[in-house]
């Protein structure tokens, strides 16, 4: 028996007409790590990511444009590239999801959108109210996510079970989490202090600000599929 | 829970990412007719494609591009669109494993023609060069409405009746359909239009489901009828 792993798409804009899409070298890691991959289209439908959960072990919330501060209580302080639709989807079905208690892994967006459904908030804008010492976002012609730093990871965590207390990461990202909130544990910060993982209290989410689905950027990536996969089996034997 | 059609996916390599994608508005009008849509993207092991379609009820394809000509023996004219024969061959063999599963299988637009190829039919390239009399496509991009003539006695003329006005917009049309398909509708010129299978699995639309309301609007509640019974 193996673990399907459901990857909630993105939408992209483009003259032939929208598309829902995702990295396929998400699918391609799952697979490795001996899942079997399912990609569920962005739809704000109640009963039609109901139906998604019913054909899923296990989640992943992907990459993309900035979050509605709405969902954190603020007001943009900037123009920010939202899209309200993807929002209101991957909102609701975190709701449900919490509520079955099927693991997710959120990846850079979807690991804000994960911690914002846990109660976190997040700097809108990084360089303006954050600070830049870090490259957080290295300019996309320079490199896009060859541009590494290291994060110190907390020990007790399932991210250290995997890593140890060092990691080096690949780096795109204009948000982050500003306050994790209670339900969430900090796992892990780059060294100025950034809040880089997090897992929630009640044992369903991880969240990753860096981008394991590039596993050429660091093969230490690959592991954080493998043990997605691993505990998206554990649920279903027990 | 909603019937539910698995989307075989298109691929386009950039030079950092594999882009793996459907088509939105085809989504959109599934889940507008109460269908459930899953995107399945290419899987090497042949064991969890059948886990995935075991899961689902059917396929549903809306292939953008232009089907690989070497897939139906001819070489490409020197203006063939884009075509992706690794895309081909993935949602092939999505169909072949789905059909074999008794899996119903609804196709549009080029999705059609890949399907009509693989029951062992061919495509014209370039109906300007074979059909002038009426207008499938023009060059500006912008869709064509023309009629189409069901044929008695097909489940396409219960649904439409004897005739309906769908958009149209391919250079590439139906030639000769695959043994095992019946022409359910033509265009006055004569190109077929949809088509379906003899054991009731496969149906073919030429008509794209982004574009269209009335006439698909039928067809995809068609779908999810046909699977729940």
């Amino acid at each position: 028996m193996k673990a399907i792993i459901g990857i909630l798409t993105f939408l992209q804009d483009e003259k032939s007409g929208r598309k829902q899409e995702i990295n396929g070298a998400f699918a391609f890691c799952i697979e490795k790590a001996g899942g079997i991959p399912l990609l569920l289209p962005i739809v704000d439908n109640k009963e039609v990511l109901s139906d998604y959960l019913d054909l899923i072990d296990g989640l992943i919330l992907v990459g993309g444009e900035d979050m509605s501060p709405l969902y954190y209580g603020e007001d943009p302080i900037m123009s920010l590239p939202v899209g309200l639709r993807r929002d209101r989807t991957e909102m609701k079905i975190l709701r449900m999801v919490q509520e079955k208690g099927l693991i997710t892994l959120g990846v850079c967006r979807g690991h804000q959108v994960g911690a914002v459904a846990y109660g976190a908030s997040l700097y809108q804008d990084l360089p303006k109210q954050f600070g830049n010492d870090i490259a957080h976002a290295p300019n996309r012609e320079r490199g896009y996510l060859e541009n590494y730093h290291k994060i110190s990871v907390e020990p007790g965590s399932k991210l250290y079970a995997l890593y140890g207390d060092r990691l080096s990461v690949n780096s795109y990202h204009h948000q982050a989490i500003k306050e994790a909130g209670d339900r969430l544990e900090v796992t892990a910060r780059s060294a100025d202090g950034l809040i880089e993982a997090v897992e929630s209290t009640d044992g369903h989410f991880i969240g990753v600000q860096f981008h394991p689905e590039f596993p050429e950027h660091n093969r230490k990536f690959q592991w954080l599929f493998d043990a997605l996969v691993q505990e998206a089996l554990k649920r279903m034997n027990s | 829970m909603h019937p539910i059609f698995g989307l075989p996916t298109q691929t386009i390599y950039t030079s950092f990412r594999t882009r793996i994608f459907t088509s939105d508005a085809a989504t959109l009008a599934l889940v507008a007719s109460g269908i459930t849509p899953v995107m399945l993207p290419p899987i090497k092991d042949v064991q969890d494609r059948r886990v995935l379609l075991s899961r689902i009820d059917g396929l549903c394809l809306v292939q953008e591009r232009s089907v690989t000509p070497m897939l139906y023996d001819q070489d490409p004219l020197v203006d063939t669109m884009a075509y992706d024969l690794k895309d081909d061959k993935e949602t092939l063999e999505w169909i072949d494993l789905a059909l074999k599963m008794q899996k119903k299988v609804f196709a549009f637009g080029n999705g059609m023609h890949l399907l009509n190829v693989y029951y062992g039919g061919n495509l014209q390239q370039d109906l300007t060069r074979h059909h002038a009399s009426v207008l499938h496509s023009r060059t500006d991009g912008a869709f064509v409405d023309h009629f189409i003539e069901t044929l008695e006695g097909t489940r396409l003329e219960a649904l439409l009746g004897p005739k309906a006005i769908v958009n149209s917009d391919h250079r590439e049309g139906l030639d000769k359909l695959g043994p095992g398909l019946i022409p359910s509708a033509r265009s006055r010129d004569g190109l077929i239009e949809a088509f379906e299978s003899e054991d009731g699995l496969a149906f073919g639309f030429q008509a794209r489901p982004d574009h269209m309301k009335g006439a698909l609007k039928i067809l995809f509640d068609f779908m999810a009828k046909e699977v729940v019974q």
